[in-house]
Order: C-alpha cells, then structure tokens, then sequence
C-alpha cells in the first residue's frame, strides 16, 4: 500500500478490494503491506477496509518513497513471506517499485490491470492495449504473481470499522542500503505540473474564459487537472504548458471535460486518445458534439453552478460514507 | 572529425565532410549567392520580431559547411517571398530544406514536429487523426470514388479531411465540380497524406515511401489530373512529385474551376453581392505562379474585389507554412494577424483566401479583435452557384 502523508492513497483501498476477493478465493489471508515512518492511522484503515494482517515497517528513511530503499524492504519482507500474489497501484511510485521488485523476487509481474480473477488457481490480470481495442489477459507462471493496478478501476471497499485485525510492526535494518540519491526538497504536485499525465482533465476553452474560477473548483471536485485551449493561454489566463493540442501537449486521460472548446482539429489532435470526453458547449452544432462521448448543450456560466452543487454534494456524500 | 561548432557563436569552425553532405543535401542551391542579404531584409518575420530570421547567415554558415542554428531552419515558413527577390535566383528554400534533412540526421528537429511524424507514419495524417474518418466530412454526400471514367482525382488533403471547419471546404469543392459536369473521384479513406509536413520535418527516407505509395494509389485510380484542395498538397504534387517519377498533372481546384469557367461549364446562377479582399497563399502564388483563377472565380461569383497593398508576388506569408503550424508562435509575433489587419484597412467585408492553413491562422487573429468574416475562396463561389 502507498501512502502519502501518513493517509493510504485511494488506489491503495482500492486493490484491498480486490486482494481481499482473490485471497478468498484461494483460501488465503489478505495481508497489506506498508512501508513508510508514521503507519499508525493507514495500517487501521487497512484493516477496516479489508486486511486480516498488515505488515508494517516502520522507518524513517522510508518517509518518502525511495526506489532502492523500498525496494530492498519489500524484497525481504516477500522473500521471507512467500505471498502467491502481490498487488500494487499502478502509480508513477507503484509502477517504479513493482518493476524492481519483481525482477528481485523473481515474479512475472503485469503493468496496469484493469480486472483480476483467477483461473486454475492462478492470477489471471488484463490489460488493455491499442486505446482499449484489445483486453488480454496475462498469466505468471512463477510462484509470486505481481500486478500493478490502474487506480479508479476497482472501487473503494465498504470501511468497517467494526474490523479487526492483526498488526505486525517489522523492523528491517536498511543500515546497509544505499539508494545513491540525497533527498534536498520535496514538492506536493499540483495543478502546476499541469495535465500531462493526469488521469482527469478539465479544459478551459475560448467560450470559458470567463470561468476559470468555477472551473477550478470543477477540477479540484473531480480531482482534475486544469488544460487550456490555445486562445485560452494567449490570453495568459493559463501558462503555456497547460496548452493541450497540435502546438501543445497530448493527452491520455480516462475522463476529459472540455467547456466552451469548439473541438477545432488543432484540440482535438491532442485530445482524441481521451478515454471518456464530455464536452459543454453553448452552440449545439459545435463540432466537439461529433467527438464527445456526452454533452452538455448551455451556457457554462449558467450550467456551472448547478454542476458544481451536485458534485459538491455528491462528492461530499462519498466522502462521508467513506 | 573535427570539432564543429554552430554558427552565432563569432567562430566557424570548418569540416570537409559537412561541406561535401551540405552540397549534396542542397543540390549546391546556395552556391550561386553573393551575400547581399536581400533575403534577411525581406523575411516577413522581420516585421514581428524585434530580430528579423538571418537567412544570408544561414546560407553563408551553409556555403562553408558550418553547422547553421537549428532553430533558425525551422523559422522559415517557405514562403519564398526571399527567393522571389533574390537577384542571383537562389533556390533558398529548396536548399533551406536539405538543412533540414542534414539536422534531422542529427536529431536536431524540434520535438514539437515528432508527433506529426508519427502521426503520419500510424494513421496517414501528421494530425493523428483515424484513417476511418477520412472521409467523414462525405458521409451525407454521394461524392463518388476515384476509378475508371473518373480521370480528375480530387485530392482532399489531411487539413481538410479532418477540421471540421475546413471540411467545408470539401463540400463545397465537391457541390462546384458537380455543378460543372466534372467526372471527378475521391480516394476518401484511402487517400495517404501528400508529405508536405513530412519534408518540412526534413525526415527524407519515409518522404521517399509516402511519395511512392501516392503516387502508385493515384495511378491505380486512373488518375490523369490531380486536383488539390491545399495548396501545399499542390506544391508537393507540382514540385516534388515529378522528381521522383510522377507523371500525372496536377492543379489547384480554383485553377480548374477557373478553366470550367472560361470554358463555359461553371455558371454562377445567383451571384453575391459586396466587397472581398484576396490573399495569396504562398504555395499558391509564389510557388504555383496562380494569381489569377481564384480572382476570376470571386468576380464571377459577385463579388467585387478590393486588393491589399502587398498582394500577389509581393503579398506576406500567415505563418503557417514550412511545419509552422506545429510549432508555436507568441502571440504578438504571429504573421497572419498583421495580414488580418490589413484586410481590415481594405473596408471589405470579409477576407478570402484559397488555403487551409491561412483559413485557420486568419481565423484565429481575426477571432481576436473586430470580426472579419474569413471565407475560401471555394465556399464563396458555391454560395454564388
């Protein structure tokens, strides 16, 4: 599981899920594993959310992630355990870590599943290649199977804190173990690192200048990052590296919201490999309707306040339920 | 090999074996040059930019077999408005583009130009657009297909295939020639980008395969005229293509509507009224030597036209040739909209061009400030039928 300041990421939740299946299936315990110094309120939620043990190694060099430094760790802590399956989330961190750590414990290890079962007692994880044009399922026939998981696939299990479970604080001595890199500063990204690799984006287009505001508050309830389109970042409401199309960036998200963009090819050229687009727009012939996957014919300035309430309260409801 | 420095830094540092693949690249094109630096004090960027595009610089680094900056090769839109002047008839872009090829071999392309390779390389369109889709734009028309009887291929270009702005352009192309009994075909989802961005790129070996592959599809089609929508698309036909073994005849749509129309074929039945100013593409004018089809197309449509001061040969480029449209320009330093500014002087009530790339950067400066409709010269003239 990875955590960020002391709390589990979603994604981390999100594989106790559906770990806690398979390991049901098998007739397994789920143990979570957590790396990092402060594991007290992630290593509870674990259980809450489905763990029968949770390893826990607690160290300060493991505060932020550091690949050699975790990945030795978790070489030990699996090496010793022997899991017959071992999931991470697929994060920029998970991703590192996974990589490593398979060619460590000698595990076939598949990148970015989108669904898991078993088949013959054996993990069975499909990926999607070509855009999502094929799904295949891949099998590992080493004795620890691995798997990253894409985060959002798989939902957050219910939280019962009525759970209990067993706590195992393992002390690993890293004395010997050196990652070769000094940490000098640390820096939470945020809507500056722009929308690159975001998973979700919100584009502000030529017809929402005026909007960004409402805007911004749209991507931060939908965890988005904020894109523009090319008059948008002549205007300078948005640096140029938030500029999505032919003279800007492309981009792969799972959910794009494109408002006030007319969906002119020189967007839609960095756009089109979004998984799910939805586009507000106030002209219904505007070409971004032949591309959007759903649409929302109206004035952004009218249409955002409403959005915003329901999202606010729908956002709001699943926090408190969780 | 010895050290080689690029030129800008005060020092030239010379290479026998850079002279020798420089002299191959250009076909010697800068050899005849003099020095006299008509080509800088021409380049239209030197109306935008606190510092005008050496051009001399880049041809003099070139003639001794220096390494140019290679930012400076990707400047240059092509639009020829240098060559046009120069009084020793230096083919600067012809060889302005074998530099490119040569810092392509060097991986000194801008990033920015990779994706419109590979784009072209996976789809057939440098805009990555789905080979499926290429003929969308037609899915309510029955525009027939290129094949036997039907020797004017109509060649719709990637641009064009995909805007949905610019797929006007199309139909509109396609309502003329009907109206005039031409016996015309589309290729449609089967039709490949011409390459134009591809040598703009300087990436010389798949140019090589695309042309081939064009060149064989259109002969398969029976094709005897190719008729271009872009003029770009059109300088790759009239210009490049036939070194490499082309022998088909190639045309920009206005030049072959201007020919039905001498010829009595293309009749306008409800002409419009009112004031246009045209502007020269580049690839159309300059390099094509067309000034006249698509006036004679906007008077015979009714229009009455209104010329800007720099027009014709002498008229600036809109930035978008040469791979500019996929490299980014601040605004302020962004050639079209001087030029929308000075359509606005005219007093006319809308700008026509004949296009692709001009229809978009004109709309995107006069999206800008006061409104100023901008029209192909195509829709206009359809309007008119």
């Amino acid at each position: 599981m990875e955590t960020q300041a002391g709390r589990a990421l979603p994604v981390s939740l999100e594989i106790l899920g559906a770990g806690r299946r398979i390991a049901d299936e098998l007739g397994t315990p789920l143990t979570a594993l957590l790396l990092g110094a402060q594991l007290e309120e992630a290593a509870q939620e674990a259980i809450w959310h489905g763990a029968d043990t949770v390893l826990a190694v607690e160290h300060p060099r493991l505060a932020s992630y550091r690949t050699a430094l975790h990945t030795a760790a978790a070489a030990r802590l699996l090496l010793r355990e022997q899991p017959a399956v071992v999931l991470l989330g697929a994060t920029p961190n998970g991703r590192d870590l996974a990589g490593r750590l398979a060619v460590r414990v000698r595990a076939g290890l598949t990148a970015d599943a989108v669904r898991l079962n078993l088949s013959q007692g054996r993990l069975a994880a499909y990926k999607s290649g070509f855009g999502g044009g094929i799904l295949a399922a891949i099998l590992a026939h080493t004795p620890i199977q691995m798997a990253t998981v894409r985060p959002g696939v798989f939902p957050v299990p219910a939280r019962d804190p009525q759970r209990r479970g067993r706590l195992r604080r393992v002390r690993i001595d890293l004395s010997g173990e050196s990652d070769g890199a000094r940490l000098l500063e640390e820096e939470q990204a945020d809507e500056q690192e722009g929308p690159l690799k975001a998973e979700r984006i919100v584009v502000v287009g030529r017809g929402a200048m005026g909007q960004l505001a409402p805007l911004r508050r749209l991507a931060g309830l939908l965890e988005a990052a904020l894109g523009a389109t090319r008059p948008v970042c002549d205007a300078g409401l948005l640096p140029r590296s938030f500029q999505i199309g032919t003279t800007g960036l492309t981009v792969r998200p799972r959910l794009l919201v494109a408002v006030g963009v007319s969906g002119a090819m020189h967007f839609m050229s960095g756009a089109e490999e979004s998984e799910t687009l939805v586009a507000i727009n106030v002209d219904p012939q505007a070409p971004i309707f032949d591309q959007a996957d759903f649409g929302l014919v109206g004035d952004a300035a009218r249409m955002l306040p409403a959005l915003l309430d329901a999202l606010g309260e729908a956002v709001g409801a699943r926090r408190s339920a969780a | 090999m010895p050290e080689v420095r690029p030129a800008g830094d005060g020092r030239l540092i010379l290479d026998d074996e850079r002279l020798e693949e420089v002299l191959e690249l250009t076909q010697g094109a800068f050899l005849p040059c003099y020095q006299c630096g008509v080509c800088t004090a021409t380049c239209p960027w030197g109306e935008v930019r606190p510092e005008p595009l050496s051009v001399r610089r880049i041809v003099r680094a070139a003639q001794l077999g220096a390494h140019p900056e290679a930012a400076a090769l990707w400047q240059c839109t092509g639009c020829a408005l240098c060559q046009s002047r120069c009084p020793k008839g230096v083919e600067i872009v012809r060889g302005l583009w074998g530099l490119r090829r040569a810092a392509f071999r060097r991986r000194q392309t801008p990033p920015e130009l990779e994706r419109l390779l590979w784009g072209t390389l996976e789809d057939g369109n440098p805009w990555g657009g789905a080979p499926r889709e290429r003929a969308r734009w037609a899915r309510d028309l029955e525009v027939p297909r290129a094949g036997p009887g039907r020797e004017v291929l109509l060649y719709v270009g990637c641009a064009v295939s995909y805007d949905p702005r610019l797929q006007r352009l199309a139909r509109a192309a396609c309502r003329l020639l009907e109206a005039a009994g031409v016996r015309y075909g589309i290729l449609g989802e089967a039709e490949t980008c011409c390459g134009d961005s591809v040598m703009a790129a300087g990436e010389d070996a798949y140019l090589e395969e695309l042309i081939q592959g064009n060149i064989q599809a259109f002969r398969e089609a029976g094709a005897e005229t190719v008729v271009a929508i872009s003029p770009h698309c059109l300088h790759m036909f009239r210009e490049v293509y036939p070194r490499h073994g082309a022998e088909f005849e190639a045309l920009h749509v206005t030049q072959l509507l201007a020919r039905l129309l001498h010829q009595g074929e293309l009749r306008f039945g409800s002409p419009e009224g009112g004031a246009v100013t045209y502007h020269d593409p580049c690839f159309l004018g300059r390099w094509a030597g067309e000034y006249g089809a698509p006036r004679e197309l906007l008077e015979a449509a009714g229009f009455s036209l209104r010329e800007m001061a720099a027009c014709e040969a002498e008229a600036p480029c809109c930035g978008g040739g040469g791979g500019r449209m996929w490299l980014e320009t601040d605004p302020g330093e962004r050639l079209a909209d001087h030029r929308v500014e000075e359509a606005r002087e005219t007093g006319a009530a809308a700008l026509a061009t004949s296009c692709p790339y001009c229809i978009q950067n004109f709309e995107d400066a006069a999206g800008a400030g006061e409104p100023l409709p901008v029209v192909d010269v195509l829709e206009a003239a359809a309007r008119a039928l």
